[in-house]
């Protein structure tokens, strides 16, 4: 499947929306949902399971264990990683 | 010539630290006079080369002052240094005193106001200790604190734990007490174990005795011993000490004897976990409060456990040695006394499993010096309201639990510090294997992410070690994301009708189907 980071992050902002945390295209990359308290832990899990479902991957809690992958744009990037390996293998 | 002036109005353990303080005065050849409240019996004084004064107590500080200095005058002493110890004589005392003596010492557990030369207080308060003092004594004041300090009898210097073939009990309220309930207790006590061997330990202000003295008749094992000069040989023969904290906190550390122990005085409330740094695990300051027949319980649990509260004798970061008095006298003549704390000592590795789980972030097998954090852990406000007994949990129910339990228990940390405890227990049910567990924040610190960590290392631990298992969990309904986690780990409801709900309910009994959602998971699904 081929995915843009792009999609990624659009997947994000539209998720975002949809809780009612509306963030521009020109801002959204450096967005950083968890210190902004955007998402609870309840939003956040998620996130990251519609992230898994949407792009089938696996992602373990480990990635936000790194504060800079709540910024929707590196969270993206991450996410790509996770689906590249995933389409390697 | 040095003076000691000493409160023994409220029992014997201001008097006997500076006894041990003028015995080391002594020893160096230093003349020295303690000045009491009350006529002591040559019993407490036999150590002493003068024979104490009776100073006539001061209705305030300064006619207290005032007396002492009187009582010099009237006995042509002259006094170098004036040491003293009482919660009844702080600032005030030392201001006037230090009028007519030089050099002014003061003993203190409270961290009361002073403007003494030398503060000394023995008490442990873990990394506060250090800092205790400084706002309420003057910028040229010497502080020496915690146990490195701690002025005890000689024979606290040479630990030797000697082996008890049969179990012994030893009972003290310390210089004074009340001994009703403890009767009681040593009633129930006996009631359950006939043969078990009890010391009673009565000071000279001991209340209520009669009681004891007459069930000592009827249980010839239980021996009534009548104000000892010295514990020490009492405290090395038993088993487990019970009994009032004060000094014995620090004589039972040095001897290395296990304790439970409870508060009756103000200085004897302590934080727990300062007392786990001196490898105290068991002090509850309201243990008195229960009923005679439940602590009898405890008694009991911890005697059929007592190894493994003996181990935890052995884990102290904090080491008393029984050296205290020596270095007090050291200081007092020193020319170049400096402030100093007692340091923490590095611990021993406990050689529990431990598993990493990310950066910085481990999991580590909990063990019996976990106790009280445990238990801390488990009664934070945040944790209670997911449990299914919500109500706090008592240190003497806990205790019984812990020594009792089958659970396997970790302990999530993040750079070494505890966040999560999280545990797991199998049961084996009509010939079945079923795993239930929990998990509970630590600290402030935790995140859903060190959550979501730690059940997933949980569920790959136990997919290896019970492969056959059903894991059974019962979540609160209003606990949004565990419900959620539990989902994505592919837990999913029980029907009403299978057998798993009938198994939920009895390993749950506190859980209704009103509040919680019952799920389950096939360990290898």
């Amino acid at each position: 499947m081929m995915v843009s980071k792009q999609q990624v992050q659009t997947t994000i902002q539209e998720f975002l929306m949809t809780r009612g945390v509306a963030v521009d295209d020109v801002t959204i990359a450096e967005y950083d949902f968890l210190s902004a308290g955007a998402l609870d832990s309840f939003e956040t899990l998620s996130l990251m399971m519609q992230l898994e479902s949407d792009y089938n991957i696996t992602i373990s809690p480990e990635l936000l264990l790194e504060p800079s992958n709540a910024k929707v744009g590196n969270l993206a990037e991450a996410i790509m990683s996770l689906i590249n390996d995933s389409n390697k293998s | 010539m040095i003076a000691i002036r000493v409160d023994t109005l409220c029992g014997m353990g201001h008097f006997m630290r500076c006894k041990w303080l003028a015995v080391e005065l002594q020893a160096r050849g230093k003349d020295v006079i303690m000045l009491v409240d009350s006529v002591l019996s040559e019993h407490y004084t036999k150590e002493l080369k003068v024979p104490p004064l009776k100073v006539t107590s001061g209705a305030s500080e300064l006619e207290d002052a005032d007396n002492c200095i009187k009582l010099f005058k009237e006995h042509k002493l002259v006094i170098a240094t004036l040491i003293v110890d009482s919660y009844r004589l702080g600032k005030a005392w030392e201001r006037y005193t230090s009028k007519y003596i030089n050099n002014i010492i003061a003993i203190d557990d409270l961290e009361r106001d002073h403007c003494a030369n030398l503060v000394i207080d023995s008490k442990w308060c873990g990394s506060h200790t250090a800092e205790r003092y400084k706002e309420v004594t003057t910028a040229n004041t010497v502080h020496l604190l915690g146990p490195d300090y701690a002025m005890l009898a000689p024979a606290y210097r040479h630990r030797k734990r000697t082996f008890q073939k049969d179990k012994r009990v030893m009972f003290s309220l310390g210089g004074g007490g009340n001994w009703e309930k403890l009767t009681l207790v040593v009633r129930e006590l006996l009631n359950k174990q006939p043969s078990l061997n009890v010391d009673v330990v009565f000071g000279p202000k001991a209340e209520y005795t009669q009681a004891l003295r007459e069930l000592a008749n009827d249980y010839p094992q239980l021996q009534v011993i009548e104000q000892p000069s010295c514990l020490a040989k009492y405290y090395q023969r038993c088993s487990l000490f019970v009994g009032a904290l004060g000094t014995s906190l620090y004589e039972l550390a040095a001897l290395h004897t296990p304790a439970l122990t409870f508060a009756i005085a103000k200085n004897q409330s302590n934080s727990q976990s300062y007392l786990d740094d001196l490898g105290h695990y068991f002090h509850i300051d309201d243990l008195l409060d229960n009923d005679a027949r439940v602590i009898a319980n405890l008694v009991s649990t911890l005697l059929t456990h007592i190894n493994r509260v003996a181990a935890l004798r052995s884990k102290a970061v904090i080491n008393v040695d029984g050296l205290g008095a020596r270095r007090v006298v050291e200081a007092i003549f020193s020319t170049s006394t400096k402030s100093h704390t007692t340091q923490i000592q590095p611990s021993a590795n406990d050689e529990a499993p431990c598993y990493d789980v990310a950066k910085d972030i481990t999991i580590t097998a909990v063990t019996d010096n976990h106790i009280n954090r445990y238990l801390a852990a488990r009664n934070r406000v945040d944790n209670a309201w997911r449990m299914t007994i919500t109500k706090k949990i008592h240190p003497v129910e806990h205790y019984c639990w812990w020594f009792n339990n089958c659970r396997e228990s970790f302990v999530m940390a993040v750079h070494g510090k505890p966040v999560l405890y999280i545990w797991h227990q199998l049961h084996q049910i009509n010939g079945k294997d079923y795993l239930v567990g929990g998990w509970f924040a630590a600290s402030q610190q935790v995140s859903f992410i060190h959550a979501q960590l730690a059940l997933e290392w949980q569920l790959t631990l136990t997919k290896e070690q019970y492969p056959k298992a059903i894991w059974l969990a019962v979540i609160n309904k209003e606990n949004k994301f565990v419900n959620l986690l539990n989902h994505r780990a592919g837990f999913v409801a029980i029907d009403k009708e299978d057998e798993k709900m009938e198994v939920t309910k009895m390993l749950f009994p506190q859980a209704t189907l009103a509040d919680f959602h019952f799920v389950a998971k096939e360990v290898n699904k």
